[in-house]
């Protein structure tokens, strides 16, 4: 067994929502509630659940772009947590990040050659004819014509702008790519070129992914192991397969269930589950477990008091008691 | 209120064409495009972004902003099937201040867009957009309004609508700000839903509780449905009929089950392939269509798929415009490969 590549212990993020006269914070959102994660180098680690659960904020403190409130991230030896801003550099190249929207993430005002050898030229470890072979050779790995180099980010549309973005965060040879839904705002189209992509670009540089998504057909495309988070706390946590064929927890149940198929001969399936609407308040947690008020299993009494505790990959008390439905395989449309 | 024949069509457009003046040129969004919604009945409109989905969507109801135009076609509102005092009507005729005009828009005909929060006024109460909506369309007084609209909340299941109908729609989650869009949209009992990505930017639980909804309220209220959408897997969970369109036409259009059993025209065959499913691709490298769907402003010659196409056809397709091929049972594509081998009528 070879050694974790990162582990996250006991991990919070609190937001400040409110203060009191004296500056001291009277309200807060619990963001990252407890989460303990671990990526092995080489894997694929998909983090899905619905917006506001605190997936993004947790992508966001691993690459050190958030503050952690408390709990660790060991990366090589090192607590990521309790470096001093200037001591993050070199973490920060070995830790990348690709975001979400292929519009809003680049500069408009610089060129492609400046967006993707700013991480070079920032750390001062390429310059001039160096740097634009580096930029040329990322460039032609993501398959984008070097031709373009000296283009503004305007002139591409958004699967290449992803590619811009992947580009960007590779070029210092990171090992650790946290992906925030980096597929999500393509065209469908597109979708399948880039996911390959980021396949490939993992085999040849090595590299080790944290997958954030909504989305959990392309999650389970992508991902070796998938965790599942609701409410700051990861309640599920498997490989790929097991994960949806079997899954463990109520949630992850509905999470599945909801996931519409491309197949109008299996409309009005059974099994669906409905998840009502009301959340939890995120700056007054309930008691027990935070699923409770929306799932049809919860038992009163049991589910809505103490603290569920994350044993064998799942966090429910009726863990075993329950026959959940996984997804139905298929052999598809075509 | 003389229930209306399910098979008879409710809206007819016809070689719709809408325009944008750009500095660069000008952008042919929508290019002859020819679509029916039946009544009770959902067609989906599918296609990715730059296909001219939402602006066929908007011009029915002439919500085009400048710089676009409508600068043809017809779009025929089949009111007369509705109640026998109704009329047929060409949408696009109409002067702007025909009344007609101002009783089909969030009347007869009900709307909602993709993005709920930016849709809903920030600084008005969800009741008072909701209300106001009420008393324009119905004439109700305010406090008969107001009790209807803390009924239409609780009917799009909004929990707690009696206190939510005072809520700013910054108070309420996405999901909840749809769902008042969807209160607005049907407060007058719309016989037509425009519904353009209502479901785009929620969460899959959300959006399945959303579609459910609209399920519903159809089969209530024998709406018909124009949604508009890029996701496969919603199609095939609420379309009767499907249209595809690629570049500002529409390519193939045919009932969901065709479509999804034997879809023709190539880009719906390659765009079925490459969208993960789940339980079918999992590890595994995906089909893809090659290259990006190309700026409106330079449409290929010919077929406007064709350098995307695996199947195009060097010398034809990249010269000739396709033609419509209509297959057995009412089915079209837009594609040389039926011509005169399986097209009945080529």
């Amino acid at each position: 067994m070879s050694e974790p590549m990162l582990e996250i212990n006991d991990l919070h993020v609190r937001f400040p929502v409110r203060r009191n006269m004296f500056g001291r914070v009277t309200v807060e959102n619990h963001a990252v509630s407890g989460v303990d994660l671990t990526l092995m180098p080489g894997e694929t680690l998909g983090l899905v659940g619905e917006s506001g659960c605190g997936k993004t904020t947790l992508g966001r403190t691993i690459v050190g772009a958030q503050e952690a409130t408390s709990g660790s991230i060991r990366y090589d030896g090192q607590d990521l947590t309790q470096l001093k801003h200037r001591q993050r550099g070199r973490y920060r190249r070995q830790i990348r990040m690709v975001f979400q929207d292929p519009f809003s993430s680049l500069n408009p005002r610089m060129t492609l050659r400046q967006i993707i050898g700013d991480p070079l030229v920032t750390t001062g470890e390429a310059k001039g004819s160096e740097l634009e072979d580096r930029v040329a050779e990322m460039m032609r790995r993501v398959g984008l014509s070097p031709e373009y180099m000296d283009r503004y980010p305007h002139a591409f549309s958004g699967g290449q702008r992803q590619r811009v973005n992947i580009a960007r965060a590779l070029i210092v040879r990171p090992k650790l790519v946290v992906a925030d839904e980096p597929v999500s705002a393509l065209d469908v189209s597109v979708r399948a070129q880039i996911l390959n992509l980021l396949r490939e670009l993992q085999e040849e540089f090595g590299l080790t992914y944290l997958f954030i998504s909504h989305d959990l057909s392309v999650v389970e495309n992508i991902a070796d192991r998938v965790a599942v988070m609701y409410f700051g706390k990861i309640v599920e946590l498997a490989d790929t397969a097991e994960l949806y064929e079997r899954p463990s927890h109520p949630y992850t149940e509905a999470l599945m269930s909801a996931v519409p198929i491309p197949d109008p001969s299996r409309r009005g399936r059974t099994g669906r589950v409905l998840l009502p609407d009301d959340l939890p308040d995120p700056t007054n947690p309930p008691p027990g477990c935070a699923f409770a008020s929306r799932c049809r299993y919860a038992e009163a009494g049991r589910c809505d008091a103490g603290t569920v505790e994350f044993e064998d990959g799942v966090r429910c008390v009726r863990t075993g008691e329950l026959e959940l439905q996984g997804i139905v395989k298929t052999d598809g449309v075509h | 209120m003389t229930e209306p024949h399910s098979a008879q069509p409710l809206l007819e457009i016809s070689g719709l064409k809408t325009a944008f003046d750009t500095h660069d040129g000008k952008v042919r969004a929508v290019d002859g495009v020819d679509l029916t919604v039946h009544a009770g009945k959902t067609l989906c409109v599918v296609g990715e972004s730059g296909c001219g989905k939402s602006v066929t969507a908007r011009s029915v109801l002439r919500l085009v902003e400048a710089p676009g135009r409508i600068e043809g076609g017809t779009v025929t509102w089949h009111g007369d099937l509705l109640d026998g005092t109704g009329e047929s009507f060409d949408v696009l005729s109409l002067n702007n201040d025909d009344e007609r005009l101002q009783r089909l828009r969030g009347g007869d005909v009900g709307m909602i867009f993709q993005e709920p929060a930016a849709s809903l006024l920030p600084l008005r109460t969800v009741g008072a957009q909701l209300i106001e909506t009420l008393r324009i369309h119905t004439g109700m007084d305010k406090k008969a309004a107001r009790k209807r609209a803390i009924e239409l909340l609780d009917e799009v299941g909004i929990p707690g609508p009696a206190e939510r109908v005072d809520a700013y729609p910054f108070q309420l989650s996405g999901g909840m700000c749809q769902r008042v869009m969807i209160a607005i949209a049907l407060c007058a009992k719309p016989s037509l839903l425009i519904a353009d990505e209502p479901t785009t930017a929620l969460d899959v639980t959300t959006q399945a509780r959303i579609l459910d909804l609209i399920r519903s309220l159809q089969a209530e209220h024998r709406m018909a449905v124009m949604f508009i959408t890029h996701d496969l897997g919603v199609v095939a969970e609420i379309a009767d009929e499907v249209a595809v369109m690629y570049l500002g036409e529409v390519v193939e259009r045919a009932g969901v089950e065709e479509i999804f059993a034997d879809p023709k025209h190539p880009y719906t065959r390659q765009l079925l392939r490459s969208v993960p499913v789940l339980g079918r691709d999992r590890g595994r490298d995906l089909p893809t269509i090659p290259g990006t769907v190309p700026n409106p402003l330079h449409r290929p010659k010919g077929c406007s798929f064709h350098p995307r196409c695996a199947e195009a056809i060097a010398g034809r397709c990249d010269l000739d415009e396709p033609p419509e091929v209509v297959f057995d049972g009412g089915r079209t594509a837009r594609c040389v490969l039926y011509d005169q081998t399986e097209g009945d009528r080529a």
